[in-house]
Order: structure tokens, then sequence, then C-alpha cells
């Protein structure tokens, strides 16, 4: 019986490890998120964060107008006002540099990909 | 009959000569043409004159090079899929179309295909079905290469972007990886061509791709994150 159900817990960290390579992260106060002017008016949505005792950057895969980084800034300090939240990042936290993949909110959520 | 004198091709892998592309055989539905009604009929596969009288690459042409030449190709591209399960998937067709680029295009430093295996992994994550709302004029960003909407109308002549290679692909061709790569490395390519003039020198491919990410500073997390799967994919080869 006991290893029967060791096997099924392995098969499902297998799974979870398959499903999600990155990191989660889940707070409750909100984080820094800015957009940086970049080249030719494209503008860099960046931000910061301390977690478990540790210093973090994140940013989005690219520079895009200076409209989608303002209204993508917005939608993401939104989620955070509203509670508790998570980030989702495409590294494992031993990256001191994150790619910010979404933001999920108790109401609301942003995702980089559609 | 005379033969008409033909142009001579732009790549060996090219089915027409300049200034022509390949339309596939189909068959053509019955329909009306200058009050005459045509019968449904087969038409064979030929070069078909371009309106722009530049270079031009269609889909049709781009599966039939793919197909033809790169399967068994020798490749320079690393074997290396970074940590991503399907990192590996597309070495036949990167290094394909960068090989092609590179002689069409000849730059002094060639394109090094693991360049664009880097991009894609820090693009897309190696996701063909990515798709990224990239603001009102850019439009969406698709695919592997994360290739814009915006960026498929210059690679189809708008504004002479693209200059005497154009590629005429549309949104939906941009969830296939051999069309997103070939339209990819062509438009990363312009930005070199862009970053060559502005700096009033030969440019480095790093400096194409912080254009085509639109980072200004090598200090930028997203251009350090490159640069370290890059050196990573080269110390490991």
């Amino acid at each position: 019986m006991r290893s029967r159900e060791l096997i099924i817990a392995l098969v499902l960290s297998l799974f979870c490890i398959k499903v999600f390579a990155g990191s989660k992260i889940c707070l409750k106060k909100e984080v820094p998120v800015y957009c940086e002017e970049e080249l030719e008016g494209l503008n860099s949505l960046n931000g910061s964060l301390y977690y478990k005792g540790q210093y973090y950057e994140f940013s989005t895969r690219r520079a895009f107008s200076k409209e989608w980084c303002r209204s993508t800034q917005l939608k993401i300090q939104k989620i955070m006002g509203t509670g508790e939240f998570c980030m989702k990042f495409e590294e494992k936290l031993s990256e001191k540099y994150l790619t910010i993949e979404s933001v999920k909110g108790f109401k609301s959520s942003w995702s980089y990909f559609e | 009959m005379v033969k008409k004198k033909l142009g001579k091709k732009i790549h060996k892998w090219r089915k027409c000569p300049l200034g022509q592309h390949w339309r596939n055989s189909s068959t053509v539905d019955k329909h009306e043409r200058k009050n005459a009604t045509v019968k449904s009929h087969y038409r064979k596969g030929t070069c078909v004159k371009n309106r722009s009288g530049k270079d031009t690459l269609y889909a049709d042409e781009v599966y039939i090079i793919t197909n033809t030449y790169f399967v068994k190709r020798k490749t320079q591209i690393s074997s290396n899929s970074l940590g991503y399960r399907k990192g590996s998937d597309f070495d036949q067709i990167i290094d394909g179309w960068v090989s092609y680029w590179n002689d069409v295009l000849n730059p002094k430093v060639p394109l090094d295909p693991d360049f664009v295996k880097v991009m894609i992994a820090t693009e897309s994550s190696f996701n063909v079905k990515a798709k990224a709302f990239a603001g009102k004029r850019a439009g969406h960003a698709r695919g592997l290469m994360q290739v814009t909407d915006q960026t498929l109308k210059f690679l189809r002549g708008h504004k002479t972007e693209a200059r005497n290679q154009l590629i005429i692909l549309d949104e939906d061709d941009m969830s296939d990886p051999v069309l997103n790569i070939a339209a990819g490395v062509r438009w990363l390519y312009r930005k070199k061509q862009i970053a060559d003039s502005r700096y009033k020198e030969e440019s480095s491919w790093l400096r194409s791709v912080m254009l085509y990410k639109g980072y200004r500073s090598m200090n930028h997390k997203q251009v350090q994150k490159f640069i370290k799967l890059y050196e990573r994919i080269k110390s490991e080869k």
C-alpha cells in the first residue's frame, strides 16, 4: 500500500515539474512595477521584489510601445492592489533576474502570453 | 517555340528565377472571368511573375525548400536543448534558414544558428503557439520568434523595410515553425542592416538582437539573459 502511494506521489510530482518548470511567488503586498524608456519610443516593463530574504528583479521578454507598457503596468498594479496575488516567472528562483509570465489575483489576472 | 530567357536564381535552393515565385499545383474551382465561365480544372505547379519584381518568398516555396534541402543537411547548430522540453525540435529548420539567409544576404560576419536558437528560447520558450499582445500598432507577437503583425507587413514590402527580399506570409502562418523561423530570421537580418547604418560600421549580431527585442542597454536583464544562454550553449558544445 505504501509503495503504491509513493508511486502516485512520484508520478504527480513529475507531472507538476513538467507542467511548470519556472517559479511561483505569492505575496500580499504590492511590489514596484515600472516602465522604462528604451529604443525608438519603446518601453520595457520592469519590477523588483523581496522574497524570503532574497532580492529579485524581473522584466518582460520584450519592450513594446509606451501605451502597451503603461496599460500593462496599470493592470498588474490593479491586481496587486486587491489583496493576495501570485506571480509566475519563467526561471527558477536560483536566478536573480526573472522573466515575468503572469500575475494572478483573487478576481482578475494578467498574462504575458494570451 | 522560342523559350523566354529566364533570370538567374537568387539561391540554388530556389525554384524560380529572380522576379518570379513558385505556386504549387492546385484544383481551380469553377468561376466567372470576363463574362465567361471557367470550368473547374487542375493547375500545374509553376513559376509566377512577382507583382513587385523583387525577390519574393511565399509559403509554398518556404515549405518546398525546407522539405527538400533541410532534412538530411549536415547542421552546425548545437543539439543542446537549453533545458527546454522542445529545445531541439527545430534545429534543422533554424540551421537551414540561417544558412539560406547567410548565403542570400552575405554579411561579413555570418549569423550563427545557435544565436537564433537562444532567440527562440528567450522569445517564446520554444512554444509554437505563443501569442502576446504587443500593442495597438504592433498587433500581436506570434510563434517561436514572436513575429509581430506589424513586422509581417514590413516583410510583405510595406514602407520598403524589407528592401529586395520580401516574404509574403500572414498572421495565421506564424504558428507554423517553418514559416515563423523563415520570417523571424529574415527580420533579424533587417535589424542588422538598421544597426549597421545606425552605428556606421559592421555591427554585432547582439546589437541586432537588442533592436529586435527593443532594449537599449546591454545591461538590461533580458539582454543579459540572452548573453548567458548563448555563452552556455557555446561552452557546452
